[in-house]
């Protein structure tokens, strides 16, 4: 099988290298240059090649392709791949171009197909990846090595609890290494269910602002406050932010992050499942601590470095109807500057009644995702990040990530009984410094960057 | 809605009937696309039955022997409850996204109507929406096209179903703030 290559060639200029150079620098004293979140085509073509290909991007979930042949369109960077679940069962994520002009051989978003045509001059390819045949095959293509000239396959395709990564770099750890101790959190939620599933396919919608504000929004829950303030005000956030600040921020390293907002009693806490679903619950993959912050948790954030996160929690359209909890999966795709596209899978158990299963996708529709009261809030402060950070006095501006820092009450948790760092409370900036920090270390290292632990203390 | 119109004796130019319906019909769309152009909210949500069915299903790029459309996906699929709630946020001082609100001119178009009885009117119609936020140039066109099921009420024609059918694959903005 032929084997996909990064070609890394891409040099960095003397003024984006100082720039770079500097971050880390700014971090330490609880600062972010604004320019990160602004226009640069420089900066974006690095990212594209030293940072996407090198870690792991999230692919799909195993339940958007069940039968054989079925495949979906997925993007790392902005590169195209085919996610298929090939008809020797075998699950594959192969580079979405003919070998031979390199046209794109997958033109649909989703479909079932044992093979795959170019429709340039036909070479044709199993849904394993083998080239299989071409027209005139004799007169055009005799001798060839066809095992050889098959469609470019991703190696390091991984999956965890159902979600699957791809990495490009053969120099990258594996994904259970990379995810490191973010897996334990993951776990509080994706490790409950044995039969989670897609509410069918995800949308997809563009934001008018960077992928880096996806991953420094989402875990972001001071913001809620103002930024959200009309659905406390019309009473469809059942948490009140003086409640909500309640909990912890988890800084597992590797620049993966985590947020729960605790509950002081168990009143609304499983995030407000039914009782039939929290039947359901197994916790044979949970120690003890996981299970009291599963128990406790009412809402449950993580963000995998760099633009995979996770969302558990409860919500209603009116006060007057309880709160209902949706499960969801996000990804924050680079479009180019200025520019990025959200996509939104919302989950369930597939052994969920369907009762349950149409009550939390119409809430999880209704308030969080393309058509949800949330996005059009963030897209429009993913926007002003954006413009500014891209405008001549702005991006030069620092940005203040100073909270649970050098100000504010939030302090580490000394005595944490779960790995990574903890915050208390959850408004605290700690950790999105810890993200910036791996994400300059990816763009500035040509050799594959150490992965920073979670910290001891937070400095 | 078959069978071309103009062809003859009974079809859509001919009948008077037909006629008529298609004009009160065409009447009651842009009405309510105006209301939704000057940001009238309670006055629009006033032409929305209370068994109100409002969905924007997911469209996916698929081969032509395929239905885009997807069975089991929306951007948004709402009931009265929830339409109430969207409006109510915009009423608040916080709906940032919609505040100052986007500028939205819509156009409707190619509507065809069938009336399967005396309360019923199915209509089917295209919406391009200019939509436009901010102090840039910048735009985007939203276009889709629309099933709706009018019933014809004590205080006129009322919204009983729509669904949104978007040209779009990929929403071409952040999320939607607006109706369509």
């Amino acid at each position: 099988m032929a084997e996909l290559n990064i070609l890394r060639t891409r040099s960095v200029s003397a003024e984006l290298e100082q720039r770079l150079s500097g971050v880390e620098t700014d971090l330490n004293d609880g600062l972010v240059p604004a320019w990160v979140f602004g226009n640069d085509p420089e900066l974006y073509a690095l990212e594209r090649e030293r940072l996407f290909p090198r870690v792991w991007s999230f692919i799909g979930h195993v339940s958007e392709i069940p039968e054989p042949g079925d495949h979906v369109i997925r993007y790392i960077g902005e590169d195209s791949f085919i996610f298929i679940r090939s008809s020797d069962g075998e699950i594959r994520l192969l580079f979405n171009a003919c070998r031979h002009r390199g046209n794109q051989i997958c033109t649909v978003e989703r479909g079932n197909s044992k093979a795959f045509q170019c429709p340039y001059h036909g070479w044709t390819y199993a849904n394993t990846g083998e080239l299989t045949t071409a027209p005139a095959i004799d007169d055009v293509l005799g001798g060839i090595d066809r095992g050889e000239w098959g469609l470019l396959a991703v190696t390091r395709l991984e999956q965890y609890r159902g979600l699957y990564f791809a990495c490009l770099d053969p120099d990258a750890p594996s994904l259970a290494e990379y995810m490191g101790d973010a897996a334990y959190y993951l776990d509080i939620f994706f490790g409950l269910f044995d039969d989670l599933e897609v509410l069918g396919p995800p949308q997809r919608a563009t934001w008018p602002t960077t992928w880096k504000a996806g991953f420094d929004g989402f875990g972001d829950d001071y913001h809620l406050i103002t930024l959200h303030r009309s659905l406390f005000e019309i009473g469809a956030l059942a948490v009140p932010p003086a409640a909500n600040i309640l909990g912890h921020h988890i800084i597992t390293g590797h620049g993966h992050n985590i947020t729960i907002s605790i509950a002081p009693s168990d009143e609304i806490a499983y995030w407000g499942y039914p009782a039939e679903m929290i039947a359901r619950y197994s916790t044979k993959h949970l120690d003890d601590f996981q299970i009291d912050l599963m128990k406790r948790s009412r809402v449950l954030v993580g963000t995998l470095f760099p633009n995979f996160s996770y969302l558990v929690f409860p919500i209603t359209v009116d006060p007057k109807i309880p709160a209902v909890p949706l499960a969801q999966i996000r990804m924050w795709l680079p479009r180019g500057d200025g520019r990025m596209e959200a996509w939104v899978w919302n989950l369930i158990p597939a052994s969920a009644s369907a009762e349950f299963r149409e009550k939390s996708h119409l809430i999880a529709i209704r308030t969080f995702g393309s058509g949800g009261v949330f996005d059009q809030d963030d897209g429009l402060a993913g926007h002003g990040i954006n413009r500014t950070s891209s405008s001549v006095i702005g991006r030069s501006m620092k940005l203040n990530y100073q909270s649970g820092f050098a100000i504010g009450t939030a302090e580490q948790i000394e005595d944490w009984p779960g790995p990574g760092a903890a915050t208390s409370h959850r408004y605290e900036e700690n950790a999105y410094r810890y993200t910036f920090r791996q994400w300059v270390r990816f763009l500035r290292d040509d050799a594959y960057p150490e992965l920073i632990p979670a910290p001891r203390k937070l400095a | 809605m078959s069978e071309a119109p103009g062809g003859g004796a009974g079809s859509a130019v001919n009948d008077g009937a037909a006629m008529a319906l298609w004009f009160e019909c065409y009447q009651f769309l842009v009405h309510e696309a105006a209301l939704l152009d000057d940001n009238r909210m309670e006055d629009w949500l006033g032409l929305l039955s209370e068994d109100i069915s409002y969905e924007v299903p997911i469209r996916q790029t698929r081969h032509r022997t395929e239905d885009p459309l997807q069975p089991d996906a929306w951007h948004m699929k709402e009931d009265i409850a929830s339409m109430k709630m969207r409006i109510s946020r915009l009423a608040t001082k916080s709906a940032w996204g919609e505040d100052p609100p986007t500028r939205t001119r819509r156009l409707i178009g190619n509507l065809r109507t069938t009336a399967p009885d005396s309360t019923t009117i199915n209509a089917t119609s295209n919406i391009l929406v200019y939509y436009g936020r901010g102090d840039v140039s910048e735009h985007t066109i939203l276009a889709a096209e629309r099933h709706d099921i009018l019933r014809r009420s004590s205080g006129g024609l009322r919204l009983r179903r729509r669904e949104v059918i978007l040209s779009h694959a990929t929403l071409p903005v952040q999320s939607l703030g607006i109706f369509l």
